[in-house]
């Protein structure tokens, strides 16, 4: 190569990887280049759940031939720190994300989220207060929900036959029952940190409020964490921390878990996963969240659960809500998610369209319906805009008490101290 | 100058696509990150607020970050002194030009390095599971206690270290096996003629001509430890939640406590200045090795 074939090479080297950079930075931009076509950038996670939505969006896109949806699948963590990046560097963003619940409080103290309460306030009507609090915030709706998390009890009726047990009705009954279950060598329950505040909301009790005031540090969380940390090291009755991954399904496998405690969202997983276990098929059984103690009303409780939003920087806010409103708005579609995937419908005429259905890993039982009789008694949950540096701090407080034994009372006030230290909204 | 530039204007160009990256994607996050780390970040929308030193004076109040100090020294020190002792000892059987199968021995310890984390730490929380953990039912098989050997604090951070150091020993061995080869056949020759034994060999002989490569693993690993943060951000994914410090922080490091008060708290000023403070850190520790034993490494010029 002569001298000023290379400078020509070398200078259309430099241009590619500048454009190929400068590709990079635009990786969110929602204009589409062929024609007058609207691109709505959709970022979500776990293919398995979401393809019934991307099977949505094509009907969508039938209906409406001017948009595009551009679908992409992360992991939950990718999703989540991709987001924030793309958010707080103002480039990039997509034009809808799935989030968790828990972070719609914060998103809105940064001012990310934009706001729907115009769009879709007409459709609070179609679901429970205590769904609808999750994806609104001090009044303002900010999207809809995708699967969710009403919580509840999986367990297996075959285990607490053999070991002669009645499920149990209250918390108190439960923790009897999993020392005899212990004494057999088997753990009633496995917990680990997040699963511990499905207890405090249970039992209405508050970690936040909408400003990001730190609540937790009250005697009805020190008396729920203490009862946890017994149960996990006098007791020896709850299994502490089993990882919510493959390696999980080995234990639950071998039968020395009686019961799972989640958010129904956990069904989806066992419907795909603990299912490939054709010998536990139809023992499985889903009881709704106890109450604390006999005598005590009934009580529903949350875990997780993400919802559909629009960031305040998408250029095509208008069509984002239209795609909410087509994908997950419409009973149909929820019913169809319901079905195919395993996501628990959140709108009230979804849920009745199901509350007959009997899936065969459940032995036949309704599980929608014990699902709509819990959500009817859950209270609203609040996660507040600093749940992020409260939720470590709660689970650096449930080890303590329960792997080092630090009274309750101390470590919650540590935790409280931690979070008020660490909260960004003060 | 301009008839220098003009002159060489080809190879500049040659390598400017890596400058530009480098400024674009290395240096302007640092040099932002610095200014960020000056400033308190509310909102997205909200403009950054200039509190000067604040960051860093909170940093030498704050208990966690401290204890995160703590985690990742003793992590370091332990980590990288047993991987440097095991990984020579290693390069030295593996150097044996009689040793059968050598390069399979090679492969097999080099493995690790070549597996993807997200599959090793899911075999890792199985083998070390309390309940169903192939090391649990070999303790209990001879009759010894057993242990939640991830869950509990008391050996959580054990357990990171052994798998720290599982999965860089091949690398550093690698290294130190390429170190090996360069030390000249005749030394061990005449060494063996003048009647030394093996082991006075490999004091004598081996180990000081292989201490440059040995001081250079060293820094380098204590470079990478004080950073630590794949192997206790993965193996808590799930357990604690992703970005947990482990049970009751024991796998606190300096990079994960990074990681929860940008990413988690959004705490994005004070996130810089950890960062900031951890860069120092390790800076200082490198530069303090190269002046203690840099001369004798062969570091002089510096």
């Amino acid at each position: 190569m002569n001298e000023r074939g290379a400078r020509v090479f070398a200078s259309l080297t430099t241009l590619a990887f500048l454009l190929c950079a400068s590709a990079a930075f635009a990786g969110g931009t929602s204009e589409s280049t062929s024609g007058k076509k609207v691109q709505l950038v959709v970022w979500a996670w776990d293919k398995r759940a979401t393809d019934t939505t991307w099977a949505a969006s094509q009907e969508f896109m039938k209906l409406h031939p001017n948009i595009e949806v551009q679908a992409v699948n992360f992991g939950t963590q990718d999703a989540h720190d991709k987001v924030l990046t793309a958010l707080v560097s103002g480039v990039g963003a997509p034009d809808l994300f799935l989030m968790e619940y828990w972070a719609v409080g914060r998103f809105e103290a940064m001012g990310a989220l934009a706001d729907l309460t115009d769009q879709l306030s007409d459709y609070q009507a179609n679901y429970s207060p205590a769904v609808w609090a999750l994806v609104s915030y001090k009044d303002r709706v900010y999207g809809l929900p995708f699967d969710g998390g009403p919580a509840a009890i999986f367990y297996r009726k075959d285990i607490f036959d053999n070991a002669g047990i009645p499920f149990p009705t209250n918390w108190q009954d439960f923790a009897a029952a999993g020392r005899k279950l212990a004494a057999n060598g088997i753990y009633i329950l496995p917990v680990q940190g997040e699963v511990a505040t499905l207890w405090l909301f249970g039992r209405h009790a508050s970690v936040s409020d909408y400003d990001g005031k730190i609540l937790f540090d009250n005697p009805q969380v020190v008396d729920t964490y203490q009862w946890l940390g017994d149960r996990i090291a006098k007791d020896k009755s709850i299994y502490y921390k089993l990882p919510w991954d493959p390696s999980s399904y080995e234990l639950i496998k071998s039968g020395k878990i009686a019961a799972v405690a989640a958010g129904f969202w956990y069904s989806g997983f066992g419907i795909s996963d603990l299912a490939y276990t054709p010998d536990l098929s139809g023992k499985w059984r889903i009881a709704g969240w106890l109450p604390w103690k006999a005598g005590d009303g009934a009580t529903g409780s949350f875990l997780g659960g993400a919802g559909f939003f629009v960031p305040k920087q998408s250029q095509h806010v208008k069509e984002a809500a239209e795609w909410m409103k087509f994908v997950l708005g419409r009973p149909e579609s929820e019913y169809d998610q319901a079905t195919k995937s395993g996501i628990f419908p959140f709108q009230l005429g979804a849920m009745k369209q199901l509350a007959t259905q009997t899936p065969a890993l459940y032995g036949g039982q309704q599980i929608y319906q014990t699902m709509m009789d819990e959500l009817s008694a859950a209270p609203p949950v609040i996660y507040g805009p600093n749940y992020a540096p409260i939720l470590n701090a709660l689970n650096t407080a449930l080890d303590r008490i329960a792997l080092q034994g630090v009274p309750a009372a101390d470590a919650i006030r540590d935790a409280a101290a931690q979070a008020d230290r660490e909260r960004v909204v003060k | 100058m301009r008839s220098k530039l003009g002159k060489y204007r080809t190879p500049y160009l040659f390598i400017a696509p890596f400058f530009v990256l480098f400024a674009a994607f290395v240096l302007s996050p640092i040099v932002y990150s610095l200014w960020l780390s000056l400033q308190e970040v509310v909102g997205i929308y909200v403009p950054l607020q200039f509190v000067g030193l604040k960051n860093y004076l909170d940093l030498v109040s704050d208990p966690r970050f401290l204890h995160s100090l703590v985690v990742t020294f003793t992590y370091t020190f332990f980590q990288v002194t047993i991987m440097v002792v095991l990984a020579v000892i290693l390069a030295l059987i593996l150097d044996q030009r009689t040793l059968r199968g050598r390069n399979v021995y090679r492969l097999v310890f080099f493995f690790p390095v070549i597996t993807s984390f997200i599959v090793a730490a899911m075999v890792f929380k199985l083998l070390l599971d309390k309940e169903i953990g192939l090391f649990n039912m070999l303790l209990r098989a001879v009759h010894m206690r057993t242990h939640a050997w991830l869950e509990d604090p008391t050996y959580a951070l054990p357990s990171l270290i052994t798998i720290g150091i599982w999965r860089w020993v091949g690398y550093q061995m690698v290294i130190l096996l390429a170190g090996l080869q360069n030390i000249p056949a005749e030394l061990y020759d005449s060494a063996r003629v003048d009647g030394a034994g093996s082991l006075r060999i490999v004091f004598r002989i081996t180990l000081p001509l292989l201490f440059p490569v040995i001081f250079f693993v060293i820094v380098m690993s204590v470079i990478g430890s004080l950073q630590l943060f794949d192997e206790p951000f993965i193996l808590n994914m799930h357990g604690g939640g992703a970005g947990s410090g482990g049970p009751a922080d024991s796998m606190l490091s300096t990079a994960i406590y990074l990681y929860q008060t940008g990413f988690l708290d959004f705490r994005l000023g004070y996130a810089s200045a950890v960062g900031y403070v951890l860069t120092v850190v390790i800076l200082a520790i490198s530069l303090l090795q190269i002046l203690t034993f840099g001369k004798r490494a062969g570091f002089a010029e510096i």
